[in-house]
């Protein structure tokens, strides 16, 4: 994959120091950059500053960016970098393992950070199959992961019990897992 | 996927696991690879559920990341421009102190509006992390110090690579090392070669390998995960979660499957491997990955240059072995301040607290000045001395010949320090205070119970401090000024005597390093520093010289304080346990 001619462009302006030229990058690239940080990031993790990190870091360094190849990739190795960094600091907290995630699940995502950074393809399957779930189902979804409310708080708007929403949302994510993995299918047949 | 996962999973998810779940949890997930990989993927799909639905303001994530590199920008080219006006050979003196002189730049890159504690970190961490690349882009072709003190950003293919501690050194015995920058108990490391021509070295390294090293010998440090056996001897301990540590050496690669294995090599890179304890895949240096063989506990195994692997008996002390020879030993010589409040129970005026060692004069109370956060101050003009209230576990005399009690309310004491923590060099200090907390009040809301052992500056009071305590919800939290603070999720052991232990890693360039652990009655304190702590900071970088002890007690409560130690190792501030020889 190349840069497209504007990027580069852009890339040019920034070297030539026009500090626009940057806040064009940022505007394109950061929501790709953040999705694969936050899809990789470890419990504990701040990956908004990760991500703000990984930009500043490649201002810093723009003038070693090679103008005419993969500049995405070059970021996203800046963003893989930082990421890195930051679960070896989580992993020096006492009992991180015991109280933030499972030993087993923090070297499969650290085994998943060593592999391709690029813009989750999750992501993209994942909004489409949040647009096949029906109202109250997207209601519980929204309610918690849009406004982070309670569990107890989303059984009393939906009059249930929380046991119930636990299960309605593990019913849910299965259900959204089931569909992106067809899709993931799909697109490698 | 069975009900156990689901259930697990789902509270895991909520945030509602406890330790026996964590430990059911990783117990399915460790025997079921499949599981695990569905269960990373099932992570993956949470994180990005959140970032599918949570509103973001893209524009304002887009103006804070302008904003620093902008600020950075102008007193970047004001650098440049002074750094041209001088001599070239002026320049790698300039280079010493420009992080001093940069830290104006750090504080004025700070151009938001504090909405919250988070936002105002980030904007302070992130100016950090500027600042320090941007030394790291001046100094990087400038600088012939392969690995040097780590302050220096490495590069890989054209790619910036923040700057990476990889190890730390637990402990030193009689160590002459080759090269004048002899590293030193406590020490962080950064890929280096370490060459000790006689003693004992224990090196940690961040991926929890732990590896001591004895007589001559030359290792060069790779990663957190690696290290290059160069010459010498060397025995390697990793326990769970460790695993997968690579030793390579002229003529082989050692790959840690969970275990402890001893390597040895030679003048003419002729390599043993002996496996101790779990087992090793290793395999000759120019072998495909595909023919490396699995070394089992109690076999041994020698390569020679010509990559021809023999058998060989298995013959190597075990890692406990070479620290039990050591016999690590309190180092309470190299204090460099203590206070034991060594007088007799009763009253004391504060003009009286005089003893201890390495103090410039006796407590005080806070100075008008220094009264403004708070601004009120129930301080007696005394001490309350007692003895014998303190339950101590660890071998130590603290609570026995006396002890400060610090009564209810908001008191606040202040110790000026002769020799003052430099946080604009590169240093390491280690900290520790006993305390007893005598009741913890069930509602804490309403008490606001606080406790602190805050260092600061009689140059600017308000300014760069570092302090060690909790609030009131009874977490250890670690403070740096500016209203930046990290805490750990755990909460303190109720009612009962602890052991505060600070480590403060001060760097010259770059990121400061800051660790809190408390000990409770039952917790045993090693030879060496833990390998996790309660607090870690991040992105810290502090210029100050910290010349004042600050202790300060508010809420209800009374609390009984002693064994206040400053020292430049681990084993200088620790009450460690020595072995009967």
């Amino acid at each position: 994959m190349t840069t497209s001619p504007s990027l580069d462009e852009i890339i040019q302006r920034v070297i030539a120091g026009d500090l626009d030229g940057f806040t064009e990058i940022i505007r394109v690239c950061q929501r790709p950059v953040r999705a694969w940080i936050v899809s990789r990031c470890p419990p504990g993790g701040d990956a908004d500053d990760v991500a703000q990190q990984t930009f500043v870091a490649a201002f810093k360094r723009i003038d070693e960016y090679e103008v005419g190849t993969d500049f995405r990739a070059w970021l996203f190795t800046i963003a893989r970098y930082q990421l890195m960094a930051e679960c070896t600091r989580l992993k020096r907290s006492a009992d991180y393992h015991s109280r933030y995630v499972p030993h087993a699940l923090s070297q499969e995502l650290e085994r998943r950070t060593l592999g391709v950074a690029e813009e989750p393809t999750r992501l993209a399957h994942l909004r489409e199959c949040l647009k096949q779930l029906e109202g109250n189902a997207r209601d519980v979804l929204d309610w918690r992961y849009a406004k982070e409310l309670p569990l107890a708080e989303i059984a009393e708007r939906s009059s249930r019990s929380v046991g119930a929403i636990k299960k309605h949302l593990f019913v849910l994510r299965q259900k959204l897992h089931d569909c992106i993995e067809k899709k993931l299918t799909e697109e490698t047949a | 996927m069975s009900h156990d996962f689901e259930e697990l999973w789902t509270r895991y998810l909520e945030g509602e696991l406890d330790e026996a779940g964590f430990a059911s949890l990783q117990n399915l997930l460790a025997s079921d690879s499949d599981l695990l990989v569905r269960a990373g993927d099932l992570y993956e799909e949470h994180r990005l559920l959140g970032f599918a639905l949570q509103p973001f303001d893209d524009e304002q994530f887009v103006r804070d990341a302008v904003s620093i590199v902008e600020n950075d920008g102008q007193q970047f080219i004001g650098n440049v421009i002074s750094e041209l006006s001088r001599e070239p050979e002026a320049f790698a003196r300039g280079a010493e102190s420009r992080a001093t002189q940069s830290d104006p730049a750090a504080n004025a890159v700070r151009p938001f509006q504090k909405r919250n504690w988070q936002q105002s970190f980030l904007a302070v961490a992130v100016a950090a992390s500027i600042l320090f690349g941007t030394l790291a882009w001046f100094l990087a072709d400038r600088t012939n110090e392969p690995g040097g003190r780590g302050s220096i950003a490495e590069s890989t293919n054209g790619v910036p690579v923040p700057v990476r501690y990889i190890a730390t050194v637990l402990l030193e015995d009689n160590c002459n090392w080759g090269s004048s920058n002899s590293p030193a108990e406590g020490q962080r490391l950064s890929s280096r070669t370490l060459d000790l021509k006689s003693g004992l070295a224990v090196i940690r390294f961040d991926g929890g390998a732990e590896l001591v090293m004895s007589g001559e010998a030359s290792l060069r440090l790779r990663s957190a995960g690696s290290a290059e056996l160069l010459f010498g001897d060397v025995v390697v301990r990793a326990e769970q979660g460790a695993e997968g540590f690579v030793l390579t050496t002229p003529t082989s690669e050692v790959i840690d499957l969970g275990t402890e294995f001893a390597v040895k090599v030679n003048r003419v890179g002729d390599t043993e491997v002996h496996v101790l304890d779990g087992e090793v895949s290793y395999r000759p240096i120019d072998a495909a990955n595909e023919l490396a063989k699995i070394l089992q506990a109690g076999e041994g195994i020698a390569i020679d240059r010509s990559g021809f692997p023999r058998a060989v008996p298995m013959d190597s002390p075990r890692f406990q072995e070479f620290i039990r020879r050591v016999n690590p030993r309190s180092r309470s010589d190299l204090l460099t301040a203590y206070e034991g409040f060594n007088y007799s129970p009763g009253i004391l005026p504060l003009e009286q607290s005089t003893v201890g060692i390495g103090w410039k004069g006796p407590w005080r109370k806070r100075m008008p000045s220094e009264r403004i956060q708070p601004d009120t101050d129930s301080s007696p003009d005394h001490f309350e001395i007692v003895h014998g209230q303190m339950n101590v576990s660890w071998p130590v005399p603290g609570g026995r010949l006396g002890a400060l009690k610090l009564s209810g309310g908001g008191v606040y004491y202040v110790r000026p320090l002769k020799k003052a923590i430099e946080l604009d060099r590169e240093g390491v200090t280690f900290l520790s205070l006993m305390l007893r907390e005598t009741k913890r009040p069930s509602n804490q809301r309403d008490h606001k119970e606080r406790l602190r052992l805050t260092l600061r500056s009689s140059d600017d009071y308000y300014g760069e401090v570092i302090s060690f305590g909790h609030g009131p919800r009874y977490r250890p939290t670690v403070q740096t000024g500016a209203g930046v603070w990290q805490s750990s999720p755990q909460t303190l052991p109720a009612e009962q005597t602890t052991l505060w232990i600070g480590k403060i890693v001060s760097h010259k360039e770059g990121d400061d390093e800051v660790y809190f652990r408390v000990y409770g009655e039952e917790d045993v304190l090693e030879y060496a520093e833990p390998s996790t702590w309660h607090v870690v900071t991040r992105e810290v970088d502090l210029k100050a010289h910290l010349d004042l002890v600050l202790l300060s007690s508010e809420g209800t409560t009374d609390r009984i304080v002693d064994e206040l130690r400053i020292g430049p190792t681990w084993r200088s501030v620790a009450p460690i346990l020595e072995k009967q020889q």
